[in-house]
């Protein structure tokens, strides 16, 4: 019984005792897990937009970049083994690009660039992308060849949010072969 | 135990914070360089486009004009809806179009004795080679460049050469113009068809020669024996002055063309020192021969000495006194032509027209036609100069002025390089016959060049 009793007490004041210490201790613990948290939390949350914001930009630029490409190799491709350049005349700029005794033809259709051959048209760029401004530009040469000058500025299509939509502004010149 | 198992969460956090940051850096960095070059690629695909514009310009340059291009620096620009090559002094002064500066370096070329590409040697004044860059600030500072080599453009422009009133326009010496199709050049001469060597024998003297149209008994032929004359059987001329002019006229038949020296042997039959003056086709030039006494001499004159040029026929010969003496006596004997073989002259030549290509130019090839029989040969050298007055330097494939250094292959050569660049050209043609039994015929001259 005294034993017991004892046993009793000094089981209730090792509780107390222990109740008094781990309150302090977890009150301060606690802050720290919040604070640590909520800093690690921000931290993931921005790297997410970021990482967001990068995949953006890179299925941006990488549209605009194929897209460029795809145009720089048809128009220059198409243009070099071209017979002739019926528009625009020599010195006029115009919007749209006629060869070979007019069968072939690259025009400016709701912001996309097309190609028709003989009735048969194509589109050149895919839907990520749209053409803000197409120019040709006929430059003479003289005992040369018919020499064209092109200038497009393509813009990509915002995929994520109203984010400020990337641009590519391209000039080259080509002449026939 | 309790402040043991707190101080050990605490280090386990801040390590896993740790790697936690390491590894978002990390992923950060992988971001950002991922981004940087995707925009470096970017920026490629466009500056690609804006050297590839910049060289169709340059061609488009050169095929306006070679003398549109020098040395130096320059970025293309449209002026007039033609590119135009706009000078600057350094790179910086490139032109810029958006984010990018453009320019391109125009350097002399130099080529070895084989023809090739090399840093010492003939400057290749037909070829360039171009350094042509782009550049851009944005991410990093980077430029894209490509070299060319730009040759003339084979315009394949032709001066050709044909008509009579094409050659005559030109210098001929011992040459002549005719106009049996549609005008041609040949060697002069051609009086003798088959000649057979000297005409003008001792013993043939009186065939080819006359004397004293005035009657007056200045020369005479004389028959003598064996050993009075000099080296023949029987006839020499004696030569009597009386204080006037003897002559010798040849007859109606001979042609000394093709011969360019008169050769006799003359003998003083005074005991002192005598001379005598010869002179042909009564021009007024005189040559004066000095014997010694009671001796046979070898005579021998260039006869463009005596008379006007070889290209006339020597129709007469004059003696007349020296110191005269009264009835000096001198006899001549054993009269030849040499310096040739007769019939044509040997080597005759044209010097063309000057050609004005309008400006600075390449001249590539020249080609002709010719009708060349047995033993007769046309060749060509050429200059091209930057005067009109010249200097005209004639050189043929070797680069040398001998007149065996010739283009000859009719259907074309290439013109000595580094000799072949200028404004005006002109071209020497030699007609050579070997025995002048023949003269070669030119037709017509072809030079192709390119501005």
């Amino acid at each position: 019984m005294k034993n017991y009793n004892f046993s009793v007490i000094s089981h209730q004041s090792s509780v107390i005792s222990f109740r008094r210490r781990r309150v302090g201790f977890t009150l301060i613990e606690l802050l720290i897990y919040f604070g640590l948290f909520s800093i690690v939390t921000l931290i993931i949350t921005t790297l997410f937009f970021d990482i967001s914001r990068f995949w953006a930009f890179a299925q941006k630029t990488d549209a605009l970049q194929d897209n460029a490409r795809t145009i720089f190799t048809n128009l220059t491709q198409t243009i070099r083994s071209a017979q002739n350049v019926n528009s625009p005349q020599i010195g006029q700029t115009s919007s749209f690009l006629e060869l070979n005794n007019q069968t072939t033809k690259f025009y400016l259709e709701d912001k996309s660039l097309k190609r028709n051959d003989q009735g048969t048209i194509n589109g050149l760029i895919n839907n990520q992308v749209e053409i803000d401004n197409l120019e040709f530009t006929r430059i003479q040469n003289p005992d040369g060849k018919p020499t064209v000058q092109i200038k497009a500025t393509l813009k990509a299509k915002t995929i994520l949010g109203p984010e400020e939509p990337e641009t590519l502004n391209f000039q080259t010149t080509v002449s026939l072969r | 135990m309790s402040s043991k198992n707190k101080g050990q969460i605490l280090a386990e956090i801040l390590v896993a914070l740790g790697i936690i940051s390491i590894i978002i850096i990390a992923v950060y960095q992988l971001f950002a360089v991922t981004s940087q070059g995707k925009e470096f690629a970017s920026r490629e695909t466009q500056a690609t486009a804006l050297l590839q514009e910049q060289l169709e310009a340059l061609k488009s340059i050169r095929e306006q004009g070679w003398e549109k291009l020098a040395p130096g620096l320059y970025y293309p620009t449209i002026n007039g809806a033609i590119w135009n090559p706009k000078p600057i002094q350094s790179p910086e002064e490139a032109e810029q179009i958006g984010d990018y500066k453009r320019y391109l370096k125009i350097e002399k070329v130099y080529r070895d004795e084989a023809g090739n590409i090399a840093q010492e040697g003939i400057e290749d004044k037909s070829t360039y080679q171009v350094n042509s860059y782009v550049s851009w600030q944005k991410p990093r500072e980077r430029t894209i460049s490509a070299t060319t080599f730009l040759t003339r453009f084979r315009d394949n422009l032709t001066w050709v050469q044909t008509t009579k009133a094409d050659f005559d326009a030109g210098v001929l010496q011992y040459t002549e113009t005719t106009q049996v199709y549609d005008g041609e050049v040949q060697l002069q001469g051609g009086c003798q068809a088959n000649p057979q060597g000297p005409w003008i024998f001792d013993d043939a003297f009186q065939n080819t020669w006359d004397i004293h149209p005035s009657g007056r008994n200045d020369i005479k032929l004389v028959n003598r024996q064996q050993g009075q004359v000099y080296q023949g059987e029987k006839a020499l001329a004696i030569v009597n002055f009386h204080g006037a002019d003897s002559k010798l006229r040849n007859g109606e038949n001979i042609c000394t063309i093709g011969f360019s020296r008169i050769e006799f042997y003359a003998y003083n039959s005074a005991s002192i020192e005598q001379s005598f003056q010869i002179g042909g086709n009564w021009i007024g030039k005189f040559k004066e021969i000095t014997l010694s006494p009671q001796s046979w001499q070898l005579v021998s004159i260039p006869y463009e000495e005596i008379s006007g040029n070889n290209e006339e026929n020597l129709n007469f010969i004059f003696l007349k006194p020296g110191n005269y003496q009264p009835d000096t006596i001198f006899y001549l004997d054993n009269m030849t032509l040499s310096g040739g073989v007769g019939g044509y002259f040997q080597v005759g030549t044209l010097t063309s027209s000057i050609f004005d290509a309008g400006s600075s130019s390449s001249f590539n090839r020249i080609e002709f036609s010719a009708q060349t029989p047995q033993n007769t040969e046309v060749g060509f050298q050429a200059a091209a100069s930057d005067n009109p007055d010249g200097p005209w330097e004639f050189v043929g494939p070797q680069g040398t002025s001998l007149d065996t250094d010739l283009y000859k292959n009719p259907t074309g050569e290439g013109i000595f390089f580094g000799k072949n660049i200028g404004r005006y050209f002109r071209y020497k043609a030699f007609l050579k016959s070997f025995d002048g039994k023949n003269t070669p015929v030119l037709e017509d001259v072809t030079v192709n060049y390119s501005p």
